[in-house]
């Protein structure tokens, strides 16, 4: 027993390093205990009642409770947390950026490469979350495309010209580039090439037949040349730093969201309890089911492709919106166990053998197997 | 795996808790200085680690609070076992009794192996098993 008030008060101290709620239901009983176990005389904490206190308050600010469950639960919602912060970081940071040329740089580009004014340029936004063409890299990186990694928005611009050679019309359009400052690369096809120059990257194509940029037209063989310029911007690259970000803040959350909810849930009077548990627990499937698996699918994919474009990074928003209805299915779900858990009483529920359900492990690893299967169907259907 | 659950082994320091709190209730610094006691000094429970475990093990409905003691700004708080938790520590005791029955078993068999194969190695063992029995 000590009643050293410094001793005292360095305990309080330390006791900050617990959240206010367990501080206010414990603080003063172990601090009592504290005091209780120092020596007389003692004006210091020892070194390991600082660290045991510390790590105590971390556990539990940061920590779920005790068991493989609750770990396994945490680690699922940091991973699909993480997964939707960085969908919606990256989304948002593509949709601020520009990643379409004006049709007034391209028909200059094109100008440029036609060595004559180009006439009616075809803008394509494309579709940054299209899953193909997150693969489709491979296609640019196959025709030698060194330069920056192009986002999939194009402005085309067609010349008919009146040749029937298409590599020497391909070869004309390259010195002109070239003699304008443009970097271009070496092609591994005879009839494609890529140049790069400022904020655009532009693949130049050369072959027989009159299709135009609109898709319109054919391709065929014995006819006069058609040159065609396709104008993108760079993949911004701000957007893999913002994912990352998004990545990062949704997976912390997502953790700390999840060893709070357990915490509380374990609060909860019996019927509450189970509750929260089936609607974390399915709507946790549901999302692992429609959204991280995709995602991590996505990115196995991008592993198995050379090098890294910021357009990669959309391969989370790619995977949400792929889940469609059932990601906002959910996050609604993950809202709702979240209520739940703040509902819980400030106290813990009282001790004794709880009421338990019959077989609850199996009634849940049930309802959790016919939730993947919905959510799976769900998403087939979809 | 509800078979596997009852199977694990509890952690020790909750062991000796759960112990300290059989014998009747206890305040913090009561069970800190009783698994010290019984644990031979080996278990040294600190105060973050302690309340980590009476919280787990009250939320999981093994211990209760018996009553409090509050005096000029100073709380304790006696714990004692739910009969939960003193069905927890039995079966903790009876799967710690038969390992260790089952692990004698095997050794007695082991002895019978080595008196087989040389007497030289029976009697090394054997002192071994005495040296054990005596520590």
């Amino acid at each position: 027993m000590n009643d050293e008030p410094a001793l005292e008060r360095a305990y309080r101290r330390l006791l900050l390093a617990y959240p206010r709620r367990f501080r206010r239901d414990r603080g003063t009983e172990i601090l009592t205990t504290l005091l209780d176990a120092a020596p007389p005389g003692r004006r210091r904490p020892t070194a390991w009642d600082a660290v045991d206190l510390i790590v105590g308050g971390i556990r539990a600010r940061f920590l779920p409770p005790p068991g493989a469950l609750n770990a396994v639960t945490a680690t699922l919602a940091a991973l699909l947390v993480g997964i939707g912060g960085a969908a919606a970081t990256g989304w948002l940071g593509w949709q601020a950026s520009t990643t379409m040329p004006s049709a007034q740089a391209a028909a200059a580009t094109a100008h440029t490469a036609f060595g004559e004014p180009a006439t009616d340029p075809v803008a394509d936004p494309g579709d940054p979350l299209d899953q193909d063409w997150l693969g489709m890299r491979t296609s640019p990186g196959d025709e030698g495309n060194t330069g920056p990694h192009p986002a999939p928005g194009a402005v085309q611009v067609r010349l008919r010209t009146g040749s029937q050679d298409p590599v020497s019309v391909l070869a004309g359009a390259r010195e002109r580039m070239v003699a304008a400052g443009w970097r271009t690369d070496g092609s591994t096809a005879d009839n494609v090439f890529w140049a790069s120059k400022g904020d655009q990257v532009v693949r130049v194509t050369a072959r027989a037949g009159d299709r135009t940029p609109d898709g319109g037209g054919s391709w065929s063989e014995g006819d006069p040349v058609s040159l065609m310029v396709s104008v993108h911007r760079p993949a911004p690259g701000a957007v893999t730093v913002l994912t990352l970000a998004g990545l990062l803040a949704g997976a912390v959350t997502g953790w700390l969201a999840a060893a709070w909810a357990l915490h509380a849930r374990a609060r909860h009077r019996s019927r509450l309890r189970v509750a929260t548990l089936v609607l974390g627990l399915s709507s946790l499937t549901l999302g692992v089911t429609t959204v991280l698996l995709p995602a991590l699918a996505g990115v196995a994919g991008l592993a198995s492709i050379d090098g890294w474009s910021p357009h990669d990074s959309l391969v989370a928003a790619a995977a949400v919106r792929g889940a469609g209805v059932l990601a906002y299915v959910t996050a609604l779900g993950l809202a709702g166990t979240a209520v739940l858990a703040v509902l819980a009483p400030a106290t813990p529920a009282p001790a004794g053998p709880l009421p338990r359900a019959k077989h609850p492990v199996l009634w849940l690893v049930a309802l959790s197997l016919l939730v993947a299967f919905l959510g799976l169907s769900g998403q087939i259907a979809l | 795996m509800v078979g596997i659950v009852a199977g694990m082994a509890m952690h020790e320091p909750t062991f000796f808790i759960l112990t300290a709190l059989a014998e009747g209730p206890q305040h913090g610094y009561g069970v800190m200085q009783t698994v010290a006691r019984l644990s031979g000094d080996r278990v040294t429970l600190r105060a973050g680690t302690l309340y980590a475990a009476l919280d787990r093990l009250t939320t999981e409905g093994l211990l209760t609070v018996d009553r409090e003691e509050a005096l000029q700004g100073r709380l304790r708080r006696y714990y004692r076992l739910t009969d939960a938790g003193s069905a927890a520590l039995g079966a903790e005791v009876v799967r710690m009794r038969s390992a260790a029955s089952m692990a004698a078993a095997r050794l007695r068999t082991h002895g019978g192996f080595a008196l087989a194969a040389g007497g030289a190695t029976l009697a090394a063992s054997g002192l071994a098993l005495a040296a054990g029995g005596a520590a």
